[in-house]
């Protein structure tokens, strides 16, 4: 069968992705790859008997490196294989959209162009003629609307048809005083009967571009000795003639001429431009008074539906996983088999898969903003309060992510296009106590400050951490990633009604992801942990408190003593001696050994330090954190200061280790894990510290 | 004169962009380059960040950017 490889390239908030959603259709076989940090999504299907591959690269606005989507695009077209580009612009803002494609048009492949929108540019009376654009730019030029699906099917089939012939040259034709000097060197090239892979008016143009690559290649060849002449004149007509010394600026306003040339000879507008809706919109959202209150009224909301919907499948998720646990043991007996079953990998899958629903609002609502153009109105409310603190206008939606769980925070840290930017948002975001580390704070909140008062502490634990955050984004960014402020310019997209189709397919795909996560390394954490505190056995131990349980009648004294073996073990168990090992490290901050350990565990997952401490002060495992008795032993075994200091601590210390793999992908480098891991803890320590010696004046 | 010396509705035409050359290829690839009509769409509260539109699109900017924008009432 025939292969068709096309590079889906355009501006961001084009359609692209939708073009896509409607060329794929039923035939959809979405394969998610992501790369190191930014995703390309390819699709590939089978159309009238050829194997078509789409790779939907980064929406990118020109062809530089300032973002990490621009340098994956750019890097992908320059040095990846495909067969041709298609180019998706939105025909409701073509001048803009065709200076992209003249860039383009210099890498000298085959090239469509998909004229998006032309549904909307209909309504707002513009017309394109695209016969005549198609000429001027050289390359075929197709009407399609990506919501209608109006124009698919030509589509494709001109992307066959175009695949099949011969590459046409590319028709970019600069002004009259840059052709000249195009020429002059072509010639001579041409005289000189000059080899090169490239032909010889591409190698003019990348030698006026100043082109580092063609310099190096032609600098030792014989020619050069003749050709130097001739260039420094052309460089010095074009200088003279624009003014300025700087080539890219040259060609800047070469590309932006053609386009508007383009514009000019192919665009019309037919009536007066419709009212513009997103104006009267954003005189609402972006009031300069209620702009904020609607946003927080927003994001109010969409935290009600995370945690109110969420919990109702909550529910069925655990009491399905209990379930599962049981019939594991019952299946596979009380042995070790039966435990690492049930208690290693289905308690510990268990435990991440209950977030599901949780996340897959979270990631709908998220989708929702960045879908309809609402998250660039909230940058720009946000930017000037955020920027106080060295962070970006659109670090918050990784933030209040972040509160829900770091996973999902650190993924949607990708729309901070600058690595800076990104960097100092993504080690703060664990600032944000995310919901596993809720039971921990409710346990000892409960346990110090009675039921009454428990909420308001609570609160103040989740103001305090962030507030902590916001004071370590200042410090990361005066003394770590300083320099200069990157520029924030952004472009306030069209509102747009979203489609569900294609966000209930993001949503789908995140939470796929998710599960797999759950399923392959939750899992083998789970195992590890399990085995940590399982071995190595002591059947001495074991023995003895089987025969003392024997002797006793009493049911109390029997579940007594059991708990009191539980814990025996697991203080000589792997986890407990690392426990004892780094309890130095600890004790200036009152924790013993046990804390430190629920500690340790808690890097595996949050949840399990509640847990932990159940095991460890005798209770059994069976503990969560409205269990009376383990509040009564935290508030007898553990003093205030203590527990003043341990809270501060899980509030600040590393994620979970999901989150921090996650964190590693995002970040681009393990190097970066390893500073979060020193940078979390000396702060985590030194407010515990605080915390401890405060704690311990009242 | 710049950008960040208009006002909210207020009309003008870039004269010169002096930025340096990352950000003014960033303005230009939104087609906010010598010679283009800019209109001042909004300005936030706290004056940090301004809605700027250039031909179709609308640009958010702060007014550190906004004031590398040299700009002529028309």
């Amino acid at each position: 069968m025939k292969t068709l490889n096309i590079a889906l390239v355009g501006q961001p908030n084009v359609g692209k992705s939708m073009l896509l959603n409607s060329i794929s259709n039923s035939r959809l076989r979405v394969g998610n790859f992501s790369g190191v940090t930014v995703e390309k999504a390819e699709v590939s299907f089978v159309f009238h008997g050829t194997q078509i591959t789409i790779t939907d690269l980064p929406g990118t606005y020109s062809l530089s490196d300032y973002t990490l989507d621009e340098r994956v695009t750019k890097d992908f077209l320059e040095h990846e294989s495909y067969d041709l580009i298609l180019n998706v612009v939105d025909a409701t803002n073509l001048e803009r959209n065709l200076f992209l494609t003249t860039q383009l048009l210099e890498l000298n492949k085959k090239m469509i162009i998909a004229l998006n929108m032309m549904d909307e540019a209909k309504k707002e009376g513009v017309c394109i003629d695209d016969e005549q654009l198609g000429i001027i730019l050289g390359v075929p030029c197709v009407k399609v609307s990506a919501v209608t699906k109006r124009g698919i099917g030509k589509l494709i089939n001109r992307c066959i048809d175009l695949a099949n012939f011969n590459q046409e040259l590319s028709k970019l034709i600069y002004s009259d005083v840059l052709e000249e000097e195009l020429q002059n060197i072509t010639s001579f090239l041409s005289e000189k009967k000059y080899k090169h892979e490239l032909d010889h008016r591409t190698l003019a143009l990348k030698l006026l571009q100043e082109n580092k690559k063609t310099y190096k290649q032609m600098h030792d060849t014989p020619i050069w000795v003749e050709l130097l002449p001739i260039l420094r004149e052309a460089l010095s007509h074009l200088y003279l003639h624009y003014d300025t010394k700087n080539i890219d600026d040259i060609f800047e306003d070469e590309r932006a001429a053609f386009a508007k040339g383009a514009v000019v000879e192919t665009v019309s507008y037919h009536k007066q431009k419709s009212k513009d809706i997103t104006q009267r919109v954003d005189a609402l959202l972006i009031h300069k008074i209620f702009g904020i209150p609607i946003f927080l009224f927003f994001m109010w909301g969409l935290f009600q539906l995370t945690f109110e919907i969420g919990s109702i499948p909550m529910e069925w998720i655990d009491a399905f996983f209990v379930a599962l646990g049981v019939a594991a043991k019952s299946i596979f007996g009380n042995g070790e088999l039966g435990s690492i079953i049930a208690d290693g990998a289905i308690a510990g899958v268990g435990a991440v898969v209950l977030f599901l629903p949780n996340i897959m609002i979270l990631f709908f609502g998220i989708a929702l903003l960045e879908t309809t153009g609402y998250m660039s109105r909230v940058a720009f409310l946000l930017d000037g309060f955020f920027h106080k603190f060295g962070l970006h206008g659109k670090s918050f939606i990784p933030l209040v992510t972040g509160f829900g769980c770091s996973v999902p925070a650190y993924m949607s840290a990708r729309t901070l296009k600058n690595d800076k930017d990104r960097l100092i948002t993504l080690f703060i975001i664990g600032f944000m106590s995310c919901g596993a580390k809720l039971p921990v704070y409710v346990l000892f909140a409960g346990a110090f400050f009675g039921t009454e008062n428990a909420g308001n502490v609570l609160f103040i634990i989740y103001i305090m951490g962030a507030l902590i955050g916001l004071g370590a984004a200042k410090f990361l960014k005066i003394f770590i990633f300083k320099g200069k402020d990157e520029p924030f310019v952004m472009e306030m997209p069209k509102y747009r009604l979203p489609s569900f189709k294609l966000i209930w397919h993001t949503v789908f795909t995140k939470s796929l992801m998710y599960l797999k996560k759950a399923g392959t390394f939750i899992l083998s954490a789970s195992l590890l942990i399990w085995f940590a505190s399982n071995y190595p056995k002591n059947y001495e131990l074991q023995n003895a408190y089987a025969q003392k349980i024997e002797l006793t009648s009493e049911v109390t004294q029997q579940a007594m003593l059991a708990n009191e073996l539980n814990a025996a073990l697991l203080e000589q168990s792997f986890l407990g001696k690392v426990g004892k090992f780094t309890q130095p490290f600890f004790a200036p901050l009152g924790f013993d050994w046990k804390m430190s350990v629920a500690l340790e565990t808690g890097l595996a997952a949050k949840e399990i330090v509640v847990s932990t401490l159940g095991v460890l002060y005798a209770l059994g495992a069976e503990v969560d954190e409205a269990n009376d008795s383990l509040i009564g032993e935290i508030k007898k075994n553990i003093p205030l200061a203590s527990a003043v200091a341990f809270v501060l601590f899980v509030m600040i210390y590393l994620p979970c280790f999901a989150a921090s793999i996650v964190f590693a992908k995002e970040s681009g480098s393990y190097k970066y894990l390893l500073y979060l891991f020193v940078f979390t803890t000396i702060v985590a320590w030194l407010v515990a510290f605080a915390g401890y010696n405060l704690a311990k004046l009242f | 004169m710049t950008l960040a010396d208009l006002n909210t509705g207020q009309s003008a035409k870039v004269v010169t962009i002096n930025a340096q050359d990352a950000l003014k290829k960033r303005f230009s690839s939104f087609g906010l380059r010598k010679g283009a009509l800019v209109n001042i769409q909004a300005v936030s509260m706290t004056k940090s960040t301004m809605e700027v539109s250039v031909g179709a699109t609308k640009l958010a900017m702060r007014f550190e950017e906004a004031k590398e924008v040299a700009v002529q009432m028309v």
